[in-house]
């Protein structure tokens, strides 16, 4: 994936915070599909706000690493990893609509 | 008229100068009395309740009782504005499909229910608006519609939640061979009273009586060789909860309060993960009588290994089987 892209969170969703988890409700057909609820917790809370206000991931990366003592092999191999595991409710900025491989 | 839907009492009026109302056998069966919660003006009339055109229309697949078993081929069509739910559909049941149109404003516990003349002779509250009218009055009253079944031991109520086939009215029956009284085999309604949950039976089909009891425990079942319970945490209970909740919202506003619902019930109704095999027996495990001191029946906490959600510090695994015959261990 091109990690300079900006990603956009397509689908209508509706975020709810419980605990120390945010849900990620996905609105489908104009109906709340509960069946498919996304709990986040606060790190992968935050790739979503950047994704929605428009953040690319190397952005997001670059914070972390900036933030963490983690190394950064680490939290870039990790931001990857949430954002495949996040591909059906992103798409491209600049292309319509496929999550790039 | 008075109708206990569900624990709520709704007040059936009709438009100045109109008839009465005629109920079916199964609504009859719930008149009620004493002071109401909710009044609904049902007005027949050949014209449209909306002069604009509603925005969104729900499509057939939604989760409502009884729309799973072949009687969706109809679409209703929803706004959400100001406070007020606005509903129009069809009767899918009437013979020549009644047009209705419905507003709520739960808020003011007001609403109007619009019908043809034509359809004078019919319940003017037949499914799919008995069932929608206790659903968006459940939205605003901290309630919810479960698909699972209940039954009532010692006065208070357990529910079984699970997917279709997973048992949910074969352990329903294996409590009432126990000793407890079935609520529903299918549908349970969860609403908050004072500073508990009570369940309450939906009232789907002709006979159904109003009933209701205390919620005490919430089981999601799930087909095993024992039985065991394994109590679960809000948040996993909250994720599974939402999973068997009846769902119909269409406006953010009102899937936010949805979930706000769900998170209340799952805060404080205790939850377990119940595994049972196809023997009677797990009637006579969740028949135990209560505690004296917590009023809430003694249940050994037993846990079966490594299976999904459960977390390894979860200490103490045993069967309730050596848990009921052998006390000491």
């Amino acid at each position: 994936m091109d990690l300079n892209q900006v990603y956009r969170i397509k689908q209508p969703v509706v975020l709810h915070p419980f605990g120390d988890q945010v849900y990620v409700i996905p609105v489908r057909e104009k109906l709340a599909d509960m069946t498919s609820i996304l709990g986040l917790n606060a790190t992968a809370a935050r790739i979503w706000h950047s994704l929605e206000i428009g953040e690319t991931p190397e952005q997001i990366i670059n914070e972390f690493i900036r933030e963490y003592e983690t190394p950064a092999i680490e939290i870039r191999h990790e931001v990857v990893h949430f954002l495949s595991e996040i591909k059906d409710y992103l798409e491209n900025d600049t292309q319509s609509g496929r999550f790039p491989d | 008229m008075i109708l206990n839907l569900a624990g709520f009492r709704i007040k059936i009026l009709c438009s100045h100068g109109q008839d009465t109302i005629r109920l079916s056998l199964s609504h009859a069966s719930l008149l009620s009395k004493g002071p109401e919660d909710f009044k609904l003006l049902v007005i027949y009339s050949d014209r449209f309740l909306f002069r604009d055109p509603l925005l969104h229309a729900i499509p057939a697949a939604i989760d409502l009782p009884r729309l799973a078993e072949g009687q969706s081929d109809w679409c209703s069509k929803v706004d959400y504005s100001d406070r007020r739910i606005r509903l129009q559909g069809i009767h899918p049941e009437s013979p020549h499909h009644v047009v209705w149109e419905m507003q709520l404003d739960p808020s003011e516990g007001t609403g109007q229910l619009c019908l043809p003349h034509s359809s004078r002779n019919q319940d003017p509250l037949q499914y799919p608006v008995d069932a929608l009218l206790i659903f968006y009055l459940l939205i605003f009253n901290t309630g919810i519609i479960v698909h699972a079944s209940g039954a009532g031991f010692h006065g208070n109520c357990s529910i079984f939640a699970g997917e279709s086939g997973t048992g949910k009215s074969t352990i329903a029956r294996y409590c009432q061979v126990a000793g407890a009284r079935i609520l529903h085999e299918d549908r349970i309604v969860i609403r908050k009273t004072g500073e508990q949950f009570t369940a309450y039976r939906m009232p789907l089909f002709p006979g159904n009586l109003p009933v209701f009891m205390p919620l005490e425990t919430i089981y999601f079942i799930e087909q095993s060789d024992s039985i065991y319970e394994i109590p679960l945490p809000p948040q996993v209970a909250f994720e599974k909860l939402a999973c068997h909740t009846v769902q119909h919202p269409f406006h953010p506003e009102l899937v936010e309060r949805q979930i706000s619902n769900i998170i209340s019930i799952a805060q404080s109704v205790p939850c377990y993960r119940l595994g049972f095999p196809p023997d009677p027996e797990v009637g006579r495990y969740l028949s135990r009588p209560p505690d004296p001191g917590t009023g809430f029946a003694w249940k050994p906490i037993a846990l079966c290994p490594a299976q999904k959600g459960i977390k390894p510090e979860i200490p103490d695994y045993r069967t309730v089987h050596d848990a009921i015959h052998k006390p000491g261990h």
